[in-house]
C-alpha cells in the first residue's frame, strides 16, 4: 500500500509494530509545515534547522516511550513540541528575540502561553478542539464554507474556488480573513488553547 | 484579471501549500498554528 494513503494513526500503528520506515513517512509529512513555523518563529534559518531536529527527536522519544496518547492530532502535537523548544531557546537568550509584538500589537508568546501546558493530556488537546470548532462556528458564512472545505472536506484551494464559483485569490483572501477573525477571537475571549 | 487566476495549478499538495503560505499565513507563525489546529480539530476521524 502507497504509505502517503496511510493515516497518520495507521502510519504510527506501523511504526509501534517495528516498521521503522512509516515514522520516517510520518514525519516527511509535516516536516514542512513544521519547519516553516519555526522558522517565521526564529527567523535564523540554521537556528531553525536545529529546532526542527530536536523537535522530531524529541517527538520519536516520546512515541518511543509509550506516552503518546494517540487522539488523531498528530500534527499540532509536533507543532506544540516545537512552540515549546522556540521558547526555550528564546528563553536560553542563544539569539536575540525575533517574535515580541506580532502584527496584531500584542505579545504572541504571552497569549500562545498554552505551548507550556503538558503535551500528553489527551482531554486538554479534546478540549481545545472542540473550541477551535465553536471558533469556526461563530465566522461570517463565507468563511466558514472555505474553513469547512478545506479542512473537513480536504478540498485544494482551486477546488474550493471552483465548488463556491469565486477566484482563487477571493478563496486565498476569504481564508486569510477566516485565520485572522479565529486570532481576534482567541485574544478576546482569552481563550488558552493547548 | 487577478494575476493568481492565470496560474496553471495542479491539484499537488505541494502547489496548494505555496498558496496557503504565500497568500493566507503570509509569515505569521500564529497563523500557520491555527491552520494546524484546525487541521486537527475538524479533519473527519477514521471510522
Amino acid at each position: 500500500m502507497n504509505v502517503q494513503m496511510l493515516s497518520d494513526q495507521e502510519l504510527l500503528g506501523r511504526y509501534l509494530q517495528g516498521d521503522r520506515s512509516a515514522i520516517s513517512s510520518l514525519i516527511e509529512k509535516y516536516s514542512r509545515r513544521v519547519r516553516d513555523y519555526i522558522r517565521m518563529m526564529v527567523k535564523d534559518t540554521d537556528v531553525a534547522d536545529d529546532i526542527f531536529q530536536e523537535t522530531f527527536i524529541k517527538a520519536v522519544r516520546v512515541i518511543d516511550e509509550g506516552r503518546y496518547a494517540d487522539n488523531g492530532k498528530f500534527l499540532s502535537w509536533v507543532l506544540r513540541i516545537a512552540h515549546n523548544q522556540v521558547i526555550d531557546h528564546f528563553r536560553a537568550g542563544r539569539a536575540a528575540a525575533t517574535v515580541g509584538e506580532s502584527s496584531a500589537g500584542y505579545n504572541i508568546l504571552g497569549t500562545m502561553r498554552f505551548a507550556e501546558r503538558t503535551v500528553e493530556e489527551s482531554i486538554e488537546a479534546e478540549q481545545t478542539s472542540a473550541e477551535v470548532r465553536a471558533l469556526v462556528e461563530e465566522l461570517p458564512d463565507e468563511q466558514r464554507e472555505v474553513v469547512m472545505l478545506r479542512y473537513y472536506s480536504g478540498l485544494s484551494f482551486k477546488e474550493i474556488a471552483e465548488q463556491t464559483g469565486v477566484s482563487i485569490n477571493t478563496a486565498l483572501g476569504r481564508m486569510r480573513y477566516a485565520l485572522i477573525n479565529m486570532r481576534k477571537m482567541i485574544k478576546d475571549k482569552n481563550l488558552v488553547l493547548c | 484579471m487577478d494575476k493568481l487566476d492565470n496560474l496553471i495549478l495542479t491539484d499537488t499538495s505541494d502547489d496548494d501549500y505555496t498558496l496557503l503560505m504565500s497568500h493566507v499565513v503570509c509569515g505569521e507563525p500564529e497563523l500557520l498554528f491555527l491552520d494546524a489546529l484546525l487541521t486537527d480539530a475538524l479533519r473527519p476521524q477514521c471510522q
